[in-house]
């Protein structure tokens, strides 16, 4: 801990916000150990587009450790085709195909790993919207997988339509209704409803 | 529903998402997309309020830091080119892996883990899993719970205990939520000030009691395993001896980079042709990859296991404590510890046998020294079952766990399920093959033993010396080009590479992904991912179709050829404006329990000293209600028999 602490205050300082991404790619580029601040924008974000797709915590951790590593290994091969959350989650999406393709399809949900029971037991809030995202992830894999993949990109990706279409290799349209058949049919699995208001 | 209408509705719907995720002002909507809208709304908040831990994300900052001076060293280096530590496998990366090795990979009955509280953990994920709303795709037996008889001594630290004393002198305890096997859920309890209904199935159930609520005990005992004491090599070998297992002892090695002192702690391994045990801290792991049938197990019913497996255990002086044996699944044999003459929930051995009586998983996580911490006074089971009817499930005193009774209906599997098709690569006994690995290094630890060293799905063997020299790479990629010689070891599990010769990988060759459609011209398929993009599937498997949409991993280590490892089907999205059908299973809530078996438990809670780094076991009790629910299922539903004001932080 001690030692994670003294790195953590000799690491690349926080880029100022103003800098956007294209900007910290080229700093990275120079030096690398600029890509943390890259790292520190979308480490969230990858994590729970990823938390959501494998639907735990130590296998969301895992990949997102990978995906990481890998954009910033392959950083030099970045070129601004694409905004750089979209490349990031690109690589995310690759990484969970990956981990799929090392287990057996019918284990996926078997397999799973709980997350590691927090000490800190304040953070019950915390544990409940964990444990509701996990239930969606669950609830997720028995969605039609393209339809899945394009909700999670949309909803816990925080992507555009064009850039899923891009990664999917798809038109906008396409996507469009991937998310919104998506959603509706997420909406059934959970038998959501909701009371009047009034 | 026709395709305009629901091109409209999808067009409005991302115009809604579109400002939600800027947080703009949102355009009005359809009453159609109501619903969507709102379960959109609440699982971005949902997201948006969960973030990576935080000893996770600094442990990855200092990797990517750590891995970046390196990139930069290597960078100004012009003489011996250094490649940098791609993909360094984190933690969980390591744990899964020395996992898959251990378990080969195959489908395993069980959640297991490799760390107490993963073991722990494992086993609620397990639980709640099959406990998750009755999605299992199986149908499942039920099966009777079976009291062991226990003619060995009682256990040992586990004594009568004095009178109470003041509750002011007691230790404040943690709260079932770190507990094992409880099971989990969704959502809030009975109120819930957002208006929603919760996706959680006990969400405003009804409960009725269909039994007598026991008066006693007043006070019980609280454990904990503070005392308990790790494995030493002595006890490796010691446990090699009882599984009947010789040769080295092996621990896995990592990559360390540099400045990074961080290792797992070892997990001392022993291989033998198809069985394999591995120790940990404080667990062992026993597996006989010959009792698996094509790689998945192939199970005894309960009924037929549980005496062989009780027998086994015996044998081997495993069973020195009282005990209750049962099966939640009608397969795999749990063992639960009876702390004064109650059940832990948590199994402390786990058992699976073969059809053919082959007992070929054997895991455990002894509760040994168990501590008494203080004797506690309950809430009775009045109390209890008041306060479930008042508070309802809230994840905190009150968890539950479903699991299929015999009544329960299998529901038909997804549409894409059954269409899933998957292609692992599998190369010919004598057939010459170039890798990209990391390897994987198991160093012995009380011998003069070649390293064993595994590269994806194969075990690698050679020259000692050159063995050593890759053993140096481990956790760096490598190109190994090598025969293919089939399980010459017996491992029931992995071919072996014979070396032919290796290198270091000068530039990581990425290990990356295509998707596309197949073409096929003969006995020739190419990989057609764009127009300006294609690739040469070698060795395509015969029944890959001709414009079939696939995705392929490998590498692509030569101009227009996909050197592939793995392929799979990619759904396609129906032209059809109808709808791909919901699939056969529905959420459903619960609306009524009925009790009719109360008793006093321990719930296992796994607690983590941040100070030492440390973790160890609590066994606390709870009042476990069983009963069933009108889905035909079973369920316990447990409330912690400690009252709030012994918890560490109860629910106001």
């Amino acid at each position: 801990m001690q030692m994670i602490a003294t790195q953590l205050i000799n690491a690349a300082e926080p880029p100022p916000l103003a800098l956007d991404d294209m900007a910290l790619v080229q700093a990275a580029k120079r030096d690398m150990s600029a890509f943390s601040g890259l790292y520190q924008r979308y480490a969230s974000q990858v994590y729970r587009y990823l938390l959501v797709r494998v639907g735990n915590v130590p296998e969301a951790q895992d990949l997102t450790s990978q995906t990481f590593m890998a954009a910033m290994q392959g950083l030099k091969s970045y070129r601004g085709q694409q905004p750089f959350p979209a490349w990031l989650l690109g690589i995310a999406r690759h990484k969970v195909a990956d981990l799929y393709r090392r287990q057996r399809p019918d284990v996926g949900l078997e397999m799973a790993e709980e997350v590691a029971a927090d000490a800190d037991s304040s953070l019950e809030d915390a544990t409940n919207r964990r444990l509701a995202l996990e239930q969606v992830a669950r609830k997720m894999q028995t969605l039609a997988p393209d339809r899945a993949e394009a909700l999670t990109l949309r909803l816990f990706g925080e992507l555009e339509v064009a850039e899923i279409a891009q990664i999917m290799n798809r038109n906008e349209a396409a996507v469009r209704m991937l998310v919104f058949r998506g959603l509706r049919d997420l909406q059934a699995q959970l038998n959501v409803a909701w009371e009047d208001e009034s | 529903m026709t395709t305009n209408q629901d091109e409209q509705l999808a067009r409005e719907l991302d115009a809604l998402l579109t400002a939600q995720l800027k947080g703009q002002p949102t355009p009005a909507i359809s009453p159609e997309l109501q619903a969507e809208a709102r379960l959109a709304n609440l699982l971005r908040q949902s997201a948006a309020a969960v973030e990576p831990e935080s000893l996770f994300l600094a442990r990855l900052e200092a990797d990517l830091v750590a891995a970046a001076a390196v990139e930069t060293a290597a960078s100004s280096r012009t003489d011996l080119k250094q490649r940098m530590p791609a993909s360094r496998p984190s933690f969980w990366q390591n744990l899964s892996q020395n996992i898959k090795e251990t378990f080969t990979m195959k489908r395993f009955v069980f959640a297991f883990g490799a760390v107490a509280a993963l073991i722990v953990i494992a086993f609620f994920a397990w639980t709640a899993w099959r406990g998750g709303q009755g999605s299992e795709p199986d149908v499942i037996a039920n099966v009777p719970t079976t009291v062991a008889e226990t003619p060995m001594p009682a256990e040992p630290t586990a004594g009568p205990a004095e009178p109470t004393i003041n509750p002011e002198l007691l230790p404040t305890l943690p709260s079932l939520a770190g507990a094992s096997g409880l099971g989990s859920g969704f959502g809030g309890g009975a109120e819930d000030s957002s208006k929603m209904m919760a996706t959680d199935p006990l969400s405003g159930t009804q409960y009725v009691l269909n039994t007598t609520l026991p008066i006693e005990p007043i006070t019980a005992v609280v454990y904990d395993t503070a005392n308990q004491t790790v494995y030493t090599l002595d006890d490796v070998a010691r446990l090699a001896s009882l599984f009947g297992l010789s040769g080295p002892i092996y621990t896995e090695t990592y990559y360390q980079e540099p400045g990074n002192e961080w290792t797992p702690s070892p997990v001392y391994q022993i291989f033998d042709g198809s069985r394999q045990l591995a120790v940990g801290d404080i667990y062992f792991s026993y597996m006989d990859n010959s009792g698996l049938v094509n790689g998945s197990a192939d199970p005894m019913p309960f009924a037929q296991a549980g005496p062989i497996a009780e027998a086994y255990l015996r044998e081997r002086g495993l069973l020195d404590f009282p005990y209750q044996m049962l099966s939640q699944n009608g397969y795999d044999i749990e063992i639960r510890r009876l702390v004064d003459g109650r059940p832990a929930i948590f199994p402390e051995i786990q058992v699976s046998v073969s059809s053919s009586g082959l007992v070929w998983a054997v895991f455990s996580n002894p509760m040994r020294n168990l501590n008494p911490v203080g004797n506690y006074p309950l809430r009775s089971a009045a109390e209890a079952w008041q306060f479930l009817q008042e508070q309802g499930v809230n994840f905190q005193s009150v968890f539950y766990s479903t699991y299929p009774g015999p009544e329960f209906a299998q529901p038909p599997m997804p549409v894409d399920a059954q269409d899933y098709r998957y292609w692992q690569r599998q190369y010919a006994d004598g057939q010459t093959v170039t890798l990209y690995p990391y390897p994987m290094v198991f160093l012995p630890v009380n011998s003069d033993a070649a390293p064993r060293i595994v590269i994806d799905q194969y075990l690698l063997t050679g020259p000692a010396e050159e063995l050593q020299a890759i053993a140096a790479y481990v956790g760096r990629q490598i190109r190994v080009t090598g025969v293919v010689m089939g399980d010459v070891q017996q491992t029931a599990v992995y071919k072996v590479i014979e070396l032919a010769s290796w290198e270091p990988a000068e530039s990581m060759v990425e290990y990356t992904f295509r998707e596309g459609v197949v073409s096929r011209s003969g006995d020739q398929a190419t990989l057609v991912v764009s127009e300006s993009e294609s690739y040469v599937i070698p060795d395509a498997p015969a029944d890959l179709n001709d414009g079939e949409r696939i995705y392929v991993s490998g590498w692509i280590d030569a101009p227009g050829v996909f050197n592939w490892q793995g392929m799979g089907i990619v759904a396609v999205e129906p032209a059809s404006s109808e709808m791909m059908p919901v699939d056969g299973f529905v959420f459903q809530r619960i609306g009524q329990v009925t009790i009719d078996q109360v008793e006093l438990v321990y719930a296992v809670i796994s607690v983590y000293d941040e100070a030492t780094q440390t973790s160890r076991f609590l066994f606390s009790p709870a009042w476990r209600f069983h009963g069933t629910t009108d889905r035909q299922e079973m369920i316990d539903i447990y409330v912690q028999a400690v009252p709030d004001a012994l918890i560490a932080s109860p629910i106001p």
